[in-house]
């Protein structure tokens, strides 16, 4: 009876594609299972983690949000030049959170009020940012920050790196928020049935808002950890990333249709991409094959799910 | 009859294009060798990670094929990789954090901007591996802060660059009036 609940638990796919990868991996190439690489996946991974977890919260309501890589830009710019000019970094960085749930807000507004379909909102709103980003800082990268602030980013506590334990943290509250709390309940109730929800008498406006502001907190906290980390903020930088957490979420057999979905699994998620993406750097695969076969391991483990799926329905 | 003339010259002046292309890497080389007075001869195999900015463009796809070909005449390994855009100086980052565990002798880095690469760059330093940045530049100010050591800097000076055909026009026309009124 367990093992079919470990079967049929929507994590399940992903799970066996990261074990198997890192069964692989540690057999090509002697260097990955090494403390320095381990350490380094998880350094590496951090950043989509955090993004992922916000982007599962949107993602189970139904909605989708592609100007997660914008909102980072933005956010990453604003807490640039604040610093550049002499602004507390503590401010800064409060600045920086705001203006990104702030972006999240007005993706939410747009979505849940106005009813538009979330995927063009945020098309358009990922063109918005940027070129408000690009505007603000004149096409020119930020560079230089105060050593506190690139503690963030490169510093370490007992050997653990800082974006480390921040990720750890975001996890630990994302999966309490997610699993005990009305937040969760209801994103996944929302895009279970939206109908049903509203005559319950439940505000899905707000809720829905909520979400989007989630989602526009977890990137600001992921651009904090990009910025400090490269020790400068690139207006054209990390557009991808919106992309990358979409897919990371989707791995883990997160429903774009809404309604099912975990964090867990977004972060299992994550970890696969990052596994991917470090072992075929040891391997010396050029980032073009890179690209394509992240490509097909997306494609694997959503037919995974697939089957899984089917196989459970017939149960 | 003419047809043919054309298509004669159109061939031979691709070919002496080749040709002369051709010299001018070799020149480049024979000077590299006569300055420094030819490589030191080892038996072992030297192992070189070059790290660039895009193979996504002409430029740094013809800095690859110079680097492969040096390995080639000099006789060292040399595995050429790159971020997967211009934009991504993370991604960058990342890829030189993993490549510094691989072993290499010494490292060629391009940054994509004068910060990104430095955390990595101070994990090389203290891993004793020697850093060279090619084409791009690091901040040298920042790099000292970090304990980032880079051992060597190639690249381009663009305003001397600049500056050779302005002098050159300039003693062209030194008579020339219009140049003096302006």
């Amino acid at each position: 009876m367990k093992k079919i609940n470990f079967f049929r638990a929507p994590e399940f796919g992903v799970s066996v594609a990261l074990i198997g990868l890192f069964i692989l991996m540690s057999f090509l190439s002697p260097l990955f299972l090494s403390g320095y690489n381990l350490i380094n996946i998880l350094l590496q991974s951090s950043t989509y983690m955090i993004l992922s977890i916000g982007m599962t919260f949107v993602i189970v309501t139904g909605g989708i949000d592609l100007s997660v890589g914008s909102i980072a830009v933005v956010s990453g710019i604003l807490m640039a030049s604040l610093m550049k000019n002499g602004v507390n970094v503590y401010l800064a960085i409060i600045a920086g959170l705001i203006i990104s749930i702030f972006c999240g807000f007005i993706n939410g507004f747009l979505v849940s009020k106005i009813s538009l379909p979330s995927f063009i909102v945020t098309l358009a709103t990922m063109s918005i940012f940027q070129g408000a980003a690009l505007i603000f800082s004149g096409g020119l990268p930020i560079y230089g920050f105060p050593k506190s602030f690139s503690f963030l980013g490169i510093g370490s506590v007992l050997s653990v790196p800082v974006p480390v334990i921040i990720a750890l943290i975001c996890i630990i509250i994302s999966v309490f928020v997610f699993k005990k709390t009305k937040i969760g309940h209801y994103a996944l109730a929302i895009g279970d049935n939206r109908q049903a929800v509203k005559m319950c008498g439940i505000n899905i406006f707000k809720y829905e808002m909520l979400v989007y502001m989630i989602n526009g907190f977890t990137t600001g906290i992921a651009a904090i950890i990009t910025t400090a980390r490269l020790n400068s903020a690139e207006p054209l930088g990390s557009m991808s990333m919106g992309l990358d957490a979409v897919a990371a979420v989707v791995m883990s057999g997160t429903s774009l249709s809404g309604g099912t979905g975990s964090v867990t699994g977004a972060i299992i998620g994550s970890l696969l991409m990052g596994v991917l993406r470090n072992g075929m750097t040891l391997l010396n695969v050029q980032s073009y094959y890179q690209n394509l076969i992240i490509g097909i391991v997306i494609l694997i483990a959503v037919f995974i799910d697939k089957i899984r799926n089917d196989y459970s329905y017939k149960k | 009859m003419k047809k043919y003339l054309v298509v004669f010259l159109v061939f031979i002046s691709i070919f002496s294009i080749g040709l002369s292309a051709q010299s001018a890497f070799e020149r480049a080389k024979n000077d590299v060798l006569t300055e420094l007075g030819g490589p030191v001869k080892t038996n072992k195999v030297y192992r070189v990670g070059a790290l660039e900015i895009t193979l996504a463009n002409p430029f740094w796809v013809t800095m690859k094929e110079g680097f492969e070909a040096a390995a080639k005449d000099f006789g060292f390994k040399i595995d050429v990789v790159a971020a997967p855009s211009e934009g991504d100086a993370s991604a960058q980052l990342n890829y030189l954090e993993t490549m510094l565990i691989k072993g290499y002798d010494a490292l060629c880095i391009s940054p994509i901007n004068p910060f990104n690469l430095i955390p990595a760059v101070s994990k090389a330093t203290q891993r004793k591996i020697p850093v060279i940045a090619v084409g791009t530049y690091v901040d040298p100010q920042a790099a000292e802060d970090a304990g980032a050591k880079i051992n060597g800097m190639l690249a381009v000076d663009f305003e001397y660059q600049g500056k050779l055909p302005g002098q050159y026009i300039a003693e062209k026309f030194k008579d020339k009036k219009m140049l003096k009124q302006q």
